[in-house]
């Protein structure tokens, strides 16, 4: 049977176990925007992955390209976005339409190594979860003045539980 | 004698081969190829042509979805058949910072159960979460098989230059093979007049005299804990290269192609010239395979 072309969304994350530095380094940012209700902020790397995949094709892309089998864990994620808690907001920052995707082209060419020939394009972009008593005029300062180029990248967040 | 035969694998985004083919020639090899990965693919050049294959340093595929990640896959996907004929036949492996990371994730290194390809190791990002660009004192493991450290100094002063060079372990089982196999070659160790677990802060209370009149005693205790930044990454074990349990494929982080002349050394008109670090690396892999 023939898979159906479609976009799979992907976040890959560090293992709790381990240090995210990049993470650790944006918290210390926010802190220095004056925005002290921080607590904590994880890193997601995101993809989206256009084509025809078979399921065994898309574990052999998420599993033996985008994630690091010692030190991350990925998962598919829907539309509705990040998996964020209450007391949680989700960050994604994707490029805008027409701007290069340098990384996502390497992950055409890393899919394609795999054998993977139903890949049409892949798009990549980040992901944030912040932890802290947020509020969204908070959330968006920290997108515009830090996580997004406005110029060339779009971002949305979501409060958890909402 | 045989002549030997060195090829320096590029590909998009490697730009330590210049050096590292340099180095090898100091070293006293007679033909050092540069050459592009996708010759091997297409088959207008065989491996087989050489004596030792060189990964050498820089950011492949631009290290855009982890360090080396994507020649790792290329060349599992691409060239394994061809890479194990060679470790077959006794050749020799090394892999230098960009080129370690690909070994490791090909599941070349460290191989604790022999045959074995899989990956049991990953170099991650730096817990700095910074690149880390400086030189580094590193202790050899005497008791390693590996063959491109043998006979040198029990501490080496060499460059470290990654972003991501933390090397971690897949299990506790990995690790407890790794030393009695004797896979870690190279370990960071706190510079000579550094107490072992002492902080930068605390270190930085030494005198610059008291550093230079210390500087030719031994590094400090491996067996203790190397803080950073004398462990520029946070590394499990304060590990800066590993051997599989032949000791011919070897990879490290650190680049020794970068201390092949006695001036490369940042204090070399205070302290005099002495024998580069780093050259003993490539005349260990050259002489190796002239003894084979």
């Amino acid at each position: 049977m023939t898979a159906e072309s479609k976009t799979r969304r992907i976040a890959v994350v560090n293992r709790k176990e381990v240090v995210d530095a990049v993470g650790e380094g944006l918290r210390g940012d926010i802190l220095d925007l004056g925005i002290g209700s921080v607590e904590g902020v994880r890193h997601v790397r995101l993809y989206a992955l256009h084509g025809a995949l078979s399921a065994a094709e898309l574990d052999r892309i998420t599993s033996g390209l985008l994630t690091d089998p010692v030190t991350q864990e990925h998962l598919e994620i829907a539309d509705a976005g990040l998996p964020v808690a209450p007391g949680e907001w989700g960050v994604e920052v994707w490029f805008r339409p027409g701007v290069t995707d340098a990384v996502g082209e390497t992950a055409l060419k890393g899919s394609r190594d795999l054998g993977v020939a139903g890949i049409e394009s892949v798009d990549t972009g980040r992901g944030y979860i912040l932890a802290g008593p947020l509020i969204r005029s908070q959330v968006d300062t920290i997108c515009r003045r830090l996580l997004a180029n406005d110029v060339i990248e779009r971002y949305a967040c979501y409060e958890g539980g909402q | 004698m045989s002549k030997v035969s060195v090829l320096i694998l590029r590909a998009a985004g490697i730009n330590c081969d210049e050096e590292t083919a340099h180095a090898f020639r100091l070293a006293g090899a007679e033909r050092v190829d540069p050459v592009h990965i996708n010759a091997f693919i297409q088959g207008s050049r065989r491996l087989s042509e050489y004596d030792v294959l060189v990964l050498s340093g820089g950011f492949s595929y631009g290290d855009d979805l982890s360090g080396g990640k994507v020649l790792a896959n290329e060349m599992q996907c691409k060239l394994m058949e061809d890479v194990e004929t060679f470790t077959g036949e006794g050749k020799l492996i090394l892999g230098i910072c960009n080129g370690f990371q690909v070994l490791v994730k090909m599941g070349l290194l460290p191989q604790t159960e022999p045959g074995g390809r899989r990956q049991e190791a990953t170099v991650f990002y730096n817990d700095s979460g910074k690149f880390e660009c400086r030189w580094v004192y590193l202790r050899r493991n005497p008791a390693s098989p590996c063959v491109f450290t043998r006979d040198m100094p029990e501490t080496i002063y060499i460059p470290v230059a990654n972003g991501e060079g933390k090397v971690m372990l897949a299990s506790e089982d990995v690790q407890a093979r790794l030393g009695p196999g004797g896979h870690i070659a190279l370990q960071y160790v706190n510079p000579p007049w550094v107490a072992t677990g002492e902080s930068a802060e605390e270190a930085a209370g030494a005198t610059a005299a008291a550093a230079r009149e210390a500087a030719g005693a031994a590094a400090g205790d491996v067996t203790g804990e190397t803080a950073y930044p004398w462990s520029p990454n946070g590394s499990v074990d304060a590990i800066a290269g590993i051997c599989d349990a032949t000791g011919r494929i070897f990879g490290l982080m650190p680049h020794p192609e970068r201390y092949t002349h006695p001036t490369h050394h940042p204090r070399w008109t205070r302290e005099g010239c002495r024998e580069p670090d780093g050259l003993h690396i490539f005349r260990n892999a050259v002489n190796y395979v002239r003894g084979a």
